[in-house]
């Protein structure tokens, strides 16, 4: 849809969330990046069941979906260094951001493969 | 919860469903994530590309 794809950055949207904290603000991003990247992946899943997708686009899908999980892998290890007090906010949003934009490749990708014309 | 929110909630529902819809929803109204609640998100993503596109497994016959 195109209101998933064409999201404000995630982060620009706990601008407006009020008094809630960094670590809580990463949460809710990183949180609805797995359920929403989850969700696109269930469906990718459906589609390849369904005999529709190429061997191509499988990898290139595959590709995408493992890019996304070392972004979270970071994000997860950047998360840990500032709940420690070992990191400051700059790594933390810049991992946000890496992260937000390897979901939003993921996304845009199953999309466009799975609603392209016969 | 902002009018964003919303609709990122309201499009997931469409778009995958009302677990999906659900999980947000828990996500974005937590005041406070535990540890717990980090490990839960993170492990979602720990799901190999393989699991999601395996065939699903036929439901064992009824039992008569």
């Amino acid at each position: 849809m195109k209101m998933l794809q064409s999201l404000v950055p995630l982060i620009a949207l706990m601008i407006f969330t009020g008094c809630a904290t960094l670590e809580t603000n990463a949460y809710r991003i990183i949180g609805s990046a797995a359920v929403l990247v989850d969700g696109a992946m269930n469906g990718w899943g459906d589609y390849v069941r369904a005999g529709k997708a190429s061997a191509t686009e499988e990898t290139q899908v595959k590709a995408t979906y493992e890019k996304y999980q070392v972004a979270m892998r970071a994000a997860r290890a950047v998360v840990g260094q500032y709940r420690a007090g070992a990191s400051d906010g700059d790594a933390l949003n810049q991992a946000l951001d890496i992260l937000d934009a390897s979901k939003n490749q993921l996304i845009t990708l199953i999309t466009a493969l799975t609603h392209k014309s016969p | 919860m902002n009018i964003g929110i919303i609709e990122i909630i309201a499009s997931a529902l469409i778009k995958y469903g009302p677990a999906a819809a659900k999980a947000l929803y828990e996500i974005f109204t937590k005041p406070a994530p535990t540890d717990a609640d980090w490990n839960k998100v993170f492990d979602l993503a720990e799901k190999s590309y393989e699991d999601y596109v395996k065939p699903v497994e036929p439901a064992p016959p009824a039992p008569v």
